[in-house]
């Protein structure tokens, strides 16, 4: 099953080379493992951001504007595939409309983690042992407090508003992109071209933007995509109970608040597409995550499972 | 171990009394006077004179410095005084005691459900990779981690309750005389399990299928195996203990999540937990109540992650090496376990 050596004076190195080139060759053809999740989990995400950014060009309606004469029409209705709420606000609108929030919101909340969690990943990675273990024993221990919790303490005592929820998500949020971050930053610094920037006399700073942080990306993009996901999670638990985006914002967690009071009645289509809505969004996202983790491993063997 | 108990706990400590600090903080920018709002109830209603407010504050020591009102407030604390609730009329202390037994039988048996069924799922999953069964076990679980506690609550509620009619979705309270047992039980069927499979699964059955990928081809699982010990006998035997110290360890880090999905629940089956009173005490600016009770499940949340890395550290011989022969060099548990599951 060798291959046979085509230049007898290399006899030992092609049969050792051999197969392994066979197994180069039949891998390229494959996908790097992940790319599937990544591109479904894109495209999905990409239909229901373009859904609700064009949402004035499949709905004629105002998420806002109530009728009273077309109150809890059923799915499949004329004029509401979707049907409409207690108020007779049309669902189709509300869930394409609330879209808009709830993918801002999870996007922005992230961008702070990153931009906090990068920060003091990077100073605890690039910096003298005890400031990073004095920084890491705090990240583990904010991970160790009920953040969502206090998340819910926080938008009790402040007024509620689109600002304080992204800015509550995005603060108690940053630990996971911290540790990532970090231990990143000391596996790279050891790299020899680091140590070569670092012989050429490059400063500090200099080398963490532009020697690191670089080849760190793939990790901390795949963590940042789980940020995504659970920042929007944690924006509809909080809007569903109340303390996260104003009430007369429409969005996922809202919606699903007054789905809460019409459950008993049976009118599951106002529990049925927001909860849907944000299954998917977080499904998609969850892809992305799945497939940067899987892909973020330039060493993952395919075969192996 | 004991000494590793007791490094853990004084280590706990600095936490307990940061969040303390951020409660207190949050007391502190609340809006609303507190002595106002005393005097206004005292009055039963009629707005109080500037002057009497002012001789409040001052008696109540509102108008000292911050420092000095926290160690008061935390001195009450730590005496069992938590202060009055504005809305009930009653000392919050009590409503502490009335909820906290709830909200723990609810979430005590959600994490024992939780450990069942990733056992059960994870095995599935491990033990047969690349079959229907492992690729449906999957696709599940990323379903059940891509919905929020609070949505499969509702989804078990229309389904369970008002569909099917077979579980009740509420009026597990106190108002009624006598609770019986089978009662408690069957109101407590829904929650557990809508709180079991709510988020945390995903992650507990992935650990369980790796880890048991991992032993699986191992000497010591090949040892028995050719030593002619039944299938289920390995499992239980040699498979399982080896997967549960990662699994303990995610405990610890996710018990925080956990309790925060135990709030929605409560709300959504009107469980009378903590959860319930917080949610009650938001809605109503009842800061004394919502503050007491978010501290209360913040230490028990810090303790239980004590508890889970003293656990992990009895369960993993490796563990407790590193920690009887060089403190200095030992492996943070969490951060041994927690590097591949971020």
């Amino acid at each position: 099953m060798q291959t046979p050596p085509e230049v007898p004076t290399v006899t030992s190195t092609a049969a050792t080379l051999g197969p392994v080139r066979l197994s180069h060759a039949r891998r390229r053809t494959r996908f790097h493992p992940g790319t599937g999740a990544l591109l479904t989990g894109c495209a999905l995400l990409l239909f229901l951001a373009s859904a609700s950014l064009l949402a004035p060009v499949f709905t004629p309606y105002d998420p806002l504007a109530t009728d009273a004469s077309i109150t809890e029409l059923p799915p499949g209705s004329p004029g509401h595939p979707l049907g409409t709420d207690t108020l007779g606000r049309d669902l189709l609108t509300r869930v394409l409309y609330g879209g808009r929030v709830s993918l801002s919101v999870g996007v922005l909340a992230a961008g702070l983690s990153l931009l906090i969690g990068t920060a003091v990943g990077a100073v605890a990675g690039m910096s003298n042992p005890v400031l990073d273990a004095l920084l890491m024993r705090t990240v583990d221990a904010l991970l160790a407090l009920p953040l969502l919790v206090v998340a819910i303490a926080v938008q009790a005592v402040t007024d509620p508003s689109l600002t304080n929820v992204v800015l509550v998500i995005g603060i108690t949020g940053w630990m996971p992109v911290a540790r990532v971050v970090r231990v990143q930053f000391l596996a790279l610094r050891q790299r020899d071209f680091v140590r070569a920037a670092v012989a050429l006399g490059t400063p500090g700073r200099r080398i963490a933007w532009r020697h690191i942080l670089p080849n760190a990306l793939p990790p901390i993009l795949a963590v940042t995509a789980f940020q995504v996901s659970h920042a929007i999670m944690t924006e509809s638990t909080l809007s569903f109970l109340g303390l996260g985006v104003p009430p007369h914002h429409p969005t996922w967690g809202n919606m699903l608040t007054a789905a809460q009071q019409h459950l008993l009645t049976g009118q599951w289509w106002t529990l049925l597409w927001p909860g849907g809505a944000i299954v998917l969004t977080l499904l998609a996202v969850n892809l992305i995550a799945e497939g940067l983790r899987q892909r973020g491993n330039p060493y993952a063997i395919r075969g192996e499972r | 171990m004991v000494r590793y108990v007791v490094v853990r706990l004084v280590e706990a400590l600095p936490l307990i009394v940061l969040l303390s600090m951020v409660t207190f903080a949050l007391l502190t920018v609340a809006p609303g006077d507190p002595a106002a709002a005393l005097l206004q109830s005292r009055a039963g209603g009629t707005p109080p004179r500037p002057e009497d407010i002012e001789r409040v504050r001052h008696n109540l020591g509102l108008d000292r410095p911050w420092p000095e009102r926290y160690l008061r407030w935390a001195a009450r604390m730590l005496h069992g005084d938590f202060g009055t609730s504005y809305l009930k009329q009653r000392p919050v202390g009590a409503v502490l005691r009335e909820t906290l037994p709830p909200t723990l039988l609810l979430t005590s048996t959600a994490l024992l459900l939780m450990v069942g069924l990733a056992l059960v799922l994870g095995l599935g999953a491990g033990l047969a990779p690349g079959t229907w069964l492992a690729r449906g076990i999957g696709t599940l679980v990323l379903l059940l981690y891509s919905a929020p506690t609070f949505l499969i609550g509702l989804l078990a509620v229309l389904l369970f309750s008002v569909r099917w009619g077979i579980l009740p979705s509420s009026g597990m309270s106190r108002a009624g005389a006598e609770i019986t047992a089978t009662e408690v039980l069957r109101h407590l069927v829904l929650p557990a399990l809508v709180l079991a499979v709510g988020h945390h699964l995903a992650a507990y059955v992935r650990l369980v299928e790796v880890a048991v990928n991992d032993v699986r081809h191992a000497p010591f699982v090949q040892s028995a195996v050719a030593r002619g010990l039944p299938g289920w006998m390995v499992i239980l035997w040699y498979v399982v203990p080896h997967s549960l110290p990662p699994f303990i360890a995610q405990l610890g880090t996710s018990l925080g999540s956990l309790v925060g999905g135990a709030y929605a629940v409560e709300v959504i089956f009107s469980w009378p937990g903590m959860g319930r009173a917080a949610m009650q005490a938001a809605a109503g600016r009842d800061y004394p109540v919502l503050m007491a009770v978010v501290l209360l499940t913040g230490i028990v949340v810090v303790l239980g992650n004590v508890l889970a890395d003293v656990l992990v550290a009895a369960l993993d011989p490796r563990v407790r090496a590193h920690w009887a022969s060089s403190p200095d060099t030992r492996v943070q548990t969490s951060e041994a376990y927690g590097a591949n599951t971020a």
